[in-house]
């Protein structure tokens, strides 16, 4: 950790970023939360364990309006937010300084987060300074999309819609995602009004259906909108569902490889007419 | 006496190759089921997937898609865009649960009104051999 202060001080000093993006201890509490350094603060406080469970990129579009530059630091999912972020043009590269640390998986509470099993990636697909030695890339197995997969529909129906049922459509989920970001959502939209604003089953269900599907290709798997969802929805299963069939047909993995654009944005002519006629199952 | 239900389907087609299609097939007097209802679009790729899940939630038994043949798109890459997006949408709706037998998406050229015929009596057939499964996604009942 000291060495990590020890860069950010030199980043500073050099006038290579204005201010840095971490992790913060609150010592009353033992909490740790995320948080903006400038030149001038106790880089004491900065912290970078496995309590840091937030994707902080969310915070960079906002920051990159206010500061030239902006140092963030980045375990392995949010290299992998920030890689969609760049490839859709939110941010600006020239803007970022990223440092990224070997990441062995998050707690919340003392509890192994549950997308950390599934981890493709231990440190930042794209960072200027790394830390620590990487761990060996893996495939992610998706093992709860499996065991879904092998329900009936009518079994996988009664799952999905019990969770759907109890959505309070608060939108934390759209809130904490950083691909989520239409100007005006179209769970907003009045006109035409494709989803119904109450929080009932129909409406519930066009929503997720249409925030999965939105982000088919897009989703780093940063698993936010599952950790801030009041009535513990499984979103990440939804998205999982969407990575590992976008795997499977375009082969492309989001936020794994630089400058590689989404699946949905780019076309092929190759593609076999089985893949829609879902034939090939 | 058992009535039996009738499937209800929505046909979106688009308005080059797929509705021609559909047009031939009346001139042509082919006979197809009444269950079909059709809506025109501009062209396959203008098919957003909140239609599709719409028309689920709204009670249809059955979404078919159908736009010009791959090459033939009447605006160029129209279809290879919607290629993808309906197999996604089709993976997504197989994973909350509605049977893969509730979607069609096929191409339809404007000259094979005997295909779009064919087409939607076999897909009237299937979504009759799904009658005793549950529909899923449907809307609940409106009185609460």
């Amino acid at each position: 950790m000291n060495e990590i202060r020890k860069k950010i001080r030199s980043l500073f000093d050099k006038g290579e970023i204005d201010v840095m993006l971490g992790f913060r201890e609150d010592p009353s509490t033992g909490e740790v939360k995320a948080a903006v350094f400038k030149k001038d603060d106790d880089l004491n406080g900065f912290v970078y364990d496995d309590r840091c469970v937030q994707n902080l990129v969310n915070y960079l579009p906002t920051l990159t309006a206010r500061y030239k530059r902006i140092g963030i630091m980045l375990k392995g999912c949010d290299g992998r937010s920030l890689v969609t972020q760049l490839v859709e043009h939110r941010i600006n590269k020239n803007q970022i300084v990223a440092l990224s640390a070997a990441c062995d998986g998050v707690k919340v509470r003392g509890e192994e987060v549950e997308k950390c099993a599934d981890c493709a990636v231990s440190v930042s697909p794209i960072a200027d300074h790394v830390f620590g030695e990487p761990k060996e890339k893996k495939d992610p197995v998706y093992a709860r999309v499996r065991e879904i997969e092998k329900m009936t529909p009518a079994e996988r129906w009664k799952f999905f819609s019990d969770y759907f049922a109890k959505c309070e459509r608060c939108y934390a989920c759209r809130q904490i995602c950083p691909s989520c970001y239409c100007e005006i959502c179209i769970a907003d939209q009045q006109e035409p009004k494709w989803i119904e604003p109450s929080a009932k089953l129909s409406a519930n269900t066009m929503w997720h259906l249409i925030r999965a599907y939105h982000l088919a290709g897009r989703c780093a798997d940063c698993g936010e909108c599952e950790r801030v969802c009041p009535q513990d929805i499984p979103m990440r299963l939804l998205n999982n569902a969407l990575e590992k069939a976008v795997h499977e047909m375009f082969k492309v993995r989001p936020g794994t490889v630089p400058d590689e654009l989404p699946p949905l944005v780019v076309l092929s002519k190759d593609d076999p007419d089985t893949i829609m006629e879902g034939k090939d199952e | 006496m058992q009535i039996e239900k009738e499937p209800k389907i929505l046909a979106i087609l688009c308005k080059w190759c797929s509705y021609a299609g559909a047009d031939l097939a009346g001139t042509s007097r082919f006979k197809y089921p009444a269950n079909v209802r059709i809506v025109q679009v501009p062209c396959s790729g203008r098919v957003d997937p909140i239609m599709i899940f719409r028309a689920f939630v709204e009670g249809y038994d059955g979404v078919m898609v159908s736009g010009c043949h791959p090459g033939d798109c009447h605006y160029g890459t129209g279809n290879y865009h919607a290629r993808r997006r309906l197999a996604v949408a089709r993976r997504l709706l197989e994973f909350v649960g509605v049977h893969s037998d509730r979607m069609h998406f096929t191409w339809i050229s404007a000259a094979e009104g005997k295909k779009f015929a064919d087409d939607c009596s076999r897909f009237t057939e299937q979504l009759k051999g799904l009658a005793g499964t549950e529909k899923t996604l449907a809307r609940e009942e409106i009185a609460t």
